[in-house]
């Protein structure tokens, strides 16, 4: 990934709760704490960029993938800010959209 | 196990929206434990009585609805509508007269945008009232869904705005409007997303309006949202990334969790209770119930629903009438017959007459009577075809002018006795006065009782690959390339093909390195089959009664003519009859020929064709009917045996040829029988080499039992008809002949289930004097032939209804050959490009007479050359580029003393004029002496003509001011003719067609450098010599093998005849992506015998002839350049 593509792809490390929805994050060395029930949707891939094989059957998960938008408040200043998270495995988290 | 009812489902019948057909999505619903199953298509109803057939099966109740777009202030919004069941058919009748009203034919006016994405029907905003809103309560619900006027108030936040919608949409249909709530789990804030869907329940709440839940699916499962992704890309006709594509994959058949916990979600996020979300779902529930419909009293499930009565003009019993008016027509038909056939045909008829009346059908053969007249009385040509040709009833009311009795066709092979619905009866016109004709049928019988079938035209796999490159961007060269390597395959087997066709061969290594590629094949198999878009059905009128606009939706077709949404799968099930009006290129070739018969010769028509001068079939003023010609006329008989039978009915392709060539046919039989042993069955079933074997006298004619040798004169004792083992079955097992047609449909399903019945019923037959008629080995050897025939036979009288058209078209190649390749290349009926016909009129020695602006017209007339010689004047209509306002001026302005007189008053563009100077059609205007008027100098005036200051203008010169100098003084002597290459390539690009010389002939010295041999040569060539052939491609097949392997025929055409080449798998192999694609080839092979007067060439190698001529040329430079230099060195 070369040094644009990182700073485009944000990510945030996300603290989730038992059933997997963010309760905490750390961006930009900020701490932020969710206030409000995060909101789960879909987003899409674009799939056609990509090379992946698309036989009938099996390209389910090809299409969209899993989103959280949450609504969140920093630690240290209080400022309130909206995120778009991707949902991943691990604890870094793609932010495609901050909003405040 | 909870409950759902999916109440907004679009199927693949909303087309380049669903992905999933009807019968799987009910099946989905069926599995998921659903009482009934919606189907919702776009803008109609397309997929209903394919998902009604399919509810049936399962057990479930139908509902049908549609969506459709409204019209509000030039903004565009959407509702669905579902008709209310179990209400005697209100509900269905709303719901198809709405949907008729969104396709109105006005609608059509002032769209520029193409591409289905940009969807013709919509409704005004006070139509559903209008059509929903009825004494008996309303006959259909209106849901407002997200992307109604109500939802997108409420997506934009405009609250009070969105209730007043709603109170509007209420008061114009009070008790039946639904707020649809739907979500996809959008990004928050868009449409369908949670809030969206919130805002929506929570409007619901608050004017206490009910509100169903759905999925607004269009998918049947996420995998399939790729699909739906390519769909939308053919829509809108761009690729992916440069439109706004789908949110994401949510828009599939949830199971009932899924949705139940759906409706607790939106509730919850709403702030609503959690009753709010039981309520949501009961409602849904209940409306789905209301909208259950019932077939039968619904939709007159199966019921048929023909035209009244008076009508169709018959004012007494149809039974009654129908008898009447056949008996009165024995007398017309058979004339000449004796007491005996006489009694033959009144048995005959009463047989038939007894089915009819038993099924109930007088009356559908009254209509299909009517029309035939009707079309008759439009002195318009008009046959029957197929098996409708086997009734004598058909013969009398002359729907069919094959007579069932001289061929000896079985009614029952067409009616049986367990058919419960409406028989098909097709019929053949004239392809040029098919538009008339319809116009004339919906005339009689009123535009309410009328409309034409629709057919649903689906993917296969060359316009899926094309649509899959476009989604994805590819070089439209490149999508190009791929798809003109697709040759007839199913585009769900594309992945498999590609490894196994040589002529994929390099698609399928750019597949290896690319993988863009790989993706276009994953992607056009999953567009394979599903329906692309709607058309009229070539041939389909659909007859009903005066509530047929009530029981199918109509949209405009391509002429104008109303066409019903049903297609042919679908109208058996609505109880709706279909005339099967077929437009057929052939008869308008053979009405052409026969006018111009009559305006070239008359009174010395028969003279001149060759004929007895009181031939009872010519008239005095020279007209022929080809309808009573004699049917053994040797002379045309000779012609086919020489198998020079391009152009002629069935019996023109290569392998027809071959097989004329083989069969060499000497009576009307073997013509019938020609055409039947041609078809997949016959061919696969061995029943050829038999059959000429017997002919010809080199096997002995084995009737298999005395009892059988009448019936099997016809075809020396092979068993090649349907007619032939319905009477062995009659003869053997004393089954009568309706009940031996059903046993042979049971055989062809699976021949050995009916051995056991077979042998003990035949072994139980005895004569008078009570002795077996059949022995053991008798059954034993029948049998045999009965299992060997499986169900390769062929229908005779499909084959005699065939027949007749091709030999008719003999009849008129051998006697007035002239006029008949006029009616060909005015009509291009056949399977040929038009200028194969040319080739072959001048093989025939028939002048084709050049482009004139003062005789060419509309039309390739017959011009008199002399006294003994007639010619074809070639006819401006394939000037390419040439329009037909600009023609009628043409022609209008008739005749033109200059080019520059032609210019002014026949006005047109530069080049136009251009192209009709370089094809001659000048040369006639400057005196044939003027030393100047070559045809160089004639192109070179008419350019200078044309400049642009030379443009007439609205002020025209006057005409009748004489010109200060003629155009012939004008020319420029200087100018260089063009070469004979020149004019060809010329003729080929501005008529399609050469005239003066054939294409191949630009190419000749390559070919007297290889040897090739002309096509004509061919005949005097040993079998299996070497040789090599080239021409132009006039046609490709693979016909259906014995092997069941493919053979690709290939038939080159180089100005002497037609080489007809066969590539089996080695040389398929060899020639790889050239099979398909290549218009000029060389072919090297070895000659087959095959007959008499047949020869084809099993082919080895091939290249491309273009390619071959440029390295040639580049050989043939280097060796000058050497040459010369060479000489420098020798010079001192």
């Amino acid at each position: 990934m070369t040094a644009d593509a990182a700073v485009q792809q944000e990510t945030a490390t996300v603290w989730t709760t038992p059933q997997g929805a963010p309760a905490r994050l750390l961006w930009a060395g900020r701490r932020f704490t969710v206030i409000a029930k995060p909101i789960a949707w879909m987003d899409r891939i674009s799939w056609w960029e990509s090379s992946l094989r698309v036989p009938a059957g099996s390209a389910a998960a090809v299409v969209e993938r899993p989103m959280w938008q949450v609504q969140a408040r920093a630690v240290e200043d209080g400022e309130i800010l909206i995120f778009d998270l991707a949902a991943s495995d691990g604890a870094q988290w793609p932010i495609t959209a901050i909003y405040d | 196990m909870p409950q759902f009812t999916h109440l907004h489902v679009a199927s693949a019948f909303s087309a380049h929206h669903g992905t999933a057909r009807p019968e799987t999505l009910v099946e989905a619903a069926a599995d998921a434990g659903a009482g009934a199953a919606a189907i919702t298509d776009r803008d109609g109803i397309y997929g209903a009585v394919r998902h009604i057939r399919a509810c049936l099966q399962a057990g479930l109740a139908p509902i049908v609805g549609a969506n459709l777009r409204v019209k509000e202030d030039d903004q565009f919004s959407e509702i669905t509508v579902l008709a209310h069941g179990h209400n005697h058919g209100a509900g269905w009748a709303a719901l198809v007269r709405l949907i008729s009203s969104a396709h109105s034919s006005r609608r059509r006016a002032g769209h520029t945008a193409h591409g289905t994405a940009h969807r013709r029907a919509w409704l005004r905003r006070g139509s559903p009232g209008v059509f929903l809103a009825q004494e008996q309560g309303p006959a259909g619900t209106v849901l407002l869904g997200p992307d109604s006027d109500v939802g997108q108030a409420v997506l934009a936040g405009r609250t009070s705005r969105a209730r007043d919608l709603l109170t509007q949409w209420q008061q114009q249909l009070p008790g039946a409007v639904a707020l649809e709530i739907v979500c996809h789990h959008t990004k928050p804030g868009s449409r369908a997303s949670l809030a969206h869907a919130a805002g929506m329940l929570r409007l619901a709440s608050e004017a206490e309006a009910p509100a169903v839940l759905t999925n607004a699916v269009r998918y049947l499962q996420p995998d399939d949202a790729v699909t739906a992704d390519v769909l939308d890309a053919a829509a809108h006709l761009l690729p992916l990334g440069d439109f706004q594509p789908q949110p994401n994959a949510q828009a599939w058949l949830k199971p009932a969790e899924m949705m139940h916990q759906l409706a607790f979600t939106v509730a919850e996020y709403a702030g609503l209770p959690r009753h709010a979300a039981v309520d949501l779902l009961s409602t849904t529930e209940r409306l789905a119930d209301r909208c259950r419909l019932d077939p039968q009293t619904d939709i007159g499930w199966r019921r048929p629903k023909v035209p009244e009565l008076e009508i169709i003009g018959v004012e007494d019993e149809p039974s009654y009438v129908l008898r009447q008016r056949c008996e009165q027509a024995v007398a017309e038909r058979y004339p000449q017959a004796g007491a005996a056939q006489l009694e033959r045909i009144h048995h005959r008829l009463e047989e038939e007459l007894r089915t009819i009346a038993h099924f109930g059908f007088d009356t559908y053969f009254l209509a299909v009577a009517e029309t035939v007249g009707l079309i008759r009385g439009m002195n318009v040509r008009v046959q029957a075809r197929g098996s409708g040709a086997g009734s004598l009833v058909n013969y009398l009311l002359r729907i069919s002018n094959v007579d069932p009795l001289e061929h000896d066709l079985l009614f029952e092979r067409f009616l049986g006795s367990s058919r419960s619905t409406l028989p098909d009866i097709d019929v053949d016109i004239e392809s040029a006065q098919r538009h008339r004709v319809y116009e004339a049928i919906f005339e009689r019988y009123g535009h309410h009782r009328v409309t034409l079938l629709s057919m649903q035209n689906t993917y296969r796999a060359r316009g899926a690959a094309r649509d899959a490159g476009l989604a994805l961007g590819l070089e439209p060269e490149q999508v190009d390339r791929i798809a003109e390597s697709i040759w007839r395959f199913n585009a769900s087997e594309f992945r498999q093909v590609l490894s196994s066709r040589p002529e994929l061969r390099e698609v399928a290594s750019l597949v290896e390195n690319e993988p863009q590629l790989e993706m276009l094949v994953d992607l056009t198999e999953r567009l394979d089959r599903l329906p692309r878009h709607i058309s009229m059905h070539p041939c389909g009128v659909i007859l009903g009664d005066s509530d047929l606009l009530s029981v199918t939706p109509t949209q405009p077709s391509g002429i104008g003519l109303p066409m019903s949404q049903f297609d042919k799968d679908d109208i058996d099930d609505m109880g709706l009859l279909k005339l099967d009006v077929l437009g057929v290129r052939m008869q308008s070739s053979l009405a052409y020929a026969v006018e111009e018969i009559a305006r070239v010769n008359g009174e010395a028509a028969a003279v001149e064709g060759g004929l007895p001068v009181d031939a009872p079939y010519v008239s005095a003023d020279g007209r022929v009917d080809l309808d009573a010609l004699p049917h053994d006329d040797e002379p045309t008989f000779e012609m086919i045996r020489t198998t020079h039978t391009l152009g002629c009915f069935q019996i023109e392709s290569p392998g027809q040829r071959e097989l004329l060539g083989k069969l060499q046919p000497d009576r009307y039989e073997d013509l019938i029988a020609d055409i039947s042993l041609f078809r997949p069955g016959p061919m696969k079933g061995n029943m050829v080499t038999p059959y000429i074997s017997r002919k010809h006298g080199y096997e002995r004619i084995d009737y298999l039992h005395p009892r059988f040798r009448e019936f099997l004169q016809d075809s020396y004792g092979v068993v090649i008809y349907h007619e032939h083992v319905l009477r062995i079955l009659h003869e053997t097992m004393g089954v009568s002949l309706a009940e031996a047609d059903e046993l042979r449909r049971r055989m062809e399903q699976d021949v050995d289930q009916i051995e056991h019945s077979f042998r003990t019923r035949t072994a139980q037959q005895f004569d008078d004097d009570g002795a077996r008629i059949f022995t053991d080995e008798d059954i034993d050897r029948i049998w045999e032939t009965l299992r060997g025939f499986g169900s390769f036979g062929f229908c005779k009288a499909h084959g005699a209804a065939f027949a007749l058209p091709t030999y008719q078209s003999a009849w008129l190649k051998t006697h007035y050959p002239v006029e008949f390749l006029a009616g060909l290349l005015e009509h291009d009926p056949g399977m040929y490009p038009r200028r194969l016909m040319v080739s072959e009129a001048r093989r025939m020695g028939i002048s084709l007479l050049p482009l004139d602006v003062n005789v060419s017209t509309e039309h390739y007339r017959v011009e008199r050359i002399s006294a003994q010689e007639k010619g074809i004047r070639l006819s401006l209509r394939d000037v390419r580029g040439l329009s037909e306002a600009e023609m009628s001026r043409i022609v209008e302005h008739q005749p033109y003393e200059s080019v520059t007189d032609f210019y002014q008053r026949a006005r047109l563009s530069r080049p136009v004029m251009l192209r009709l100077a370089t094809l001659g059609a000048f040369d006639s205007l400057f005196p044939a002496e003027a030393e100047a008027a070559a045809r160089g100098s004639i192109i070179s005036y008419v350019r200078q003509l044309t400049a642009s200051d030379r443009r007439p203008a609205a002020a025209q010169p006057d005409p009748q001011q004489p010109l200060l100098f003629s155009d012939a003084e004008l020319l420029d002597a200087s100018v260089p003719d063009p070469t004979q290459a020149e004019r060809t390539a010329a003729e080929l690009d501005g008529l399609s067609t050469e005239v003066g010389e054939h294409v191949v002939e630009t190419y000749r010295p390559l070919l007297e450098e290889l040897g090739v041999t002309p096509a004509a040569d061919l005949l005097q060539l040993r079998s299996n010599a070497e040789v090599l052939v080239a021409g132009i491609r006039v046609a490709t097949q693979t016909p259906p093998m014995r092997s069941g392997r493919r053979t690709v025929f290939i038939s080159l055409e180089d100005g002497t005849g037609c080489a007809d080449t066969a590539f089996f798998e080695e040389a398929q192999q060899q020639a790889g992506p050239l099979l398909f694609g290549t218009q000029l080839m060389v072919v090297r092979g070895r000659t087959r015998r095959t007959g008499e007067r047949g020869v084809s060439i099993q082919a080895e190698e091939a290249w491309d002839l273009k390619q071959m001529w440029n390295e040639w040329e580049r050989a043939l430079k280097r060796r000058d350049a050497a040459g010369s230099a060479s000489a420098l060195q020798w010079s001192p």
